[in-house]
């Protein structure tokens, strides 16, 4: 396999990757937010370089 | 979040907004694959302008009588910031119009259609407006006819075809 077909592969994988993760249920993709400001607010806090535009860090607490 | 939905209803039922949509980056991922975002955007618009300097007053004066705190513009309702904003231009007003009602969490609630969203990126056109506008082409079952109109009538067409150009 040359460069270009695994490139065109790959890309193809992530764009299905991302479609399916689009079609969740709205809960869903609360869980996974939820789950990504835990992630960021924790990059932030040890990576002092990282810069963010956010004005408001808090991890929503809500119950499902 | 379902709290959350049941308090701003609440505001609806009692007067103090007239009508409401979610925007912003939980309106986006609706309908996109999620990324990070901290705060729920409400567009509202409000019944009584009792004071015309600063309209969102009662509804913070609300979140003082119910307890929630307030971080900078954001209300804490039931532990999701909210930010309560006013339409900002005729394309925002219009959106709000035509916001879709669904269900979450078993409320009914309300969010932009994903045309008006595509266009507020559009004529926003932030760094993660692009990218995400870029996501609702791909990601989007969107209706051809009303984003051609809605971009028509805003005069956006021409950011749409540099958009296209830089991204597609």
């Amino acid at each position: 396999m040359n460069n270009s077909d695994y490139i065109s592969q790959l890309a193809k994988s992530k764009n299905s990757f991302h479609l399916r993760r689009a079609n969740v249920s709205f809960e869903e993709k609360l869980k996974v937010i939820i789950e990504l400001q835990k992630l960021d607010i924790e990059m932030s806090r040890t990576n002092r370089s990282r810069k963010t535009r956010n004005k408001i860090m808090k991890v929503w607490e809500i119950f499902f | 979040m379902k709290e959350t939905l049941i308090h701003i209803n609440k505001l609806v039922e009692s007067g103090f907004i007239e009508k409401y949509a979610i925007a912003g980056g939980i309106a986006h991922f609706y309908y996109i694959e999620p990324s990070v975002t901290f705060d729920l955007d409400l567009i509202v618009a409000i019944t009584r302008e009792n004071n015309p300097l600063a309209p969102l007053a009662e509804i913070y004066e609300w979140s003082k009588r119910n307890n929630f705190e307030t971080e900078g513009e954001h209300i804490l309702i039931s532990g999701v910031p909210v930010q309560f904003l006013l339409p900002y231009n005729e394309l925002v007003e219009e959106a709000l119009e035509k916001r879709r009602e669904i269900s979450l969490f078993g409320e009914v609630t309300y969010i932009l259609s994903p045309e008006y969203l595509m266009a507020i990126m559009l004529q926003t056109g932030r760094a993660s407006d692009r990218e995400r506008l870029s996501r609702f082409f791909s990601e989007v079952d969107f209706d051809n006819g009303i984003i051609e109109d809605v971009l028509t009538r805003f005069k956006l067409k021409d950011k749409l075809t540099d958009f296209r150009k830089a991204y597609e």
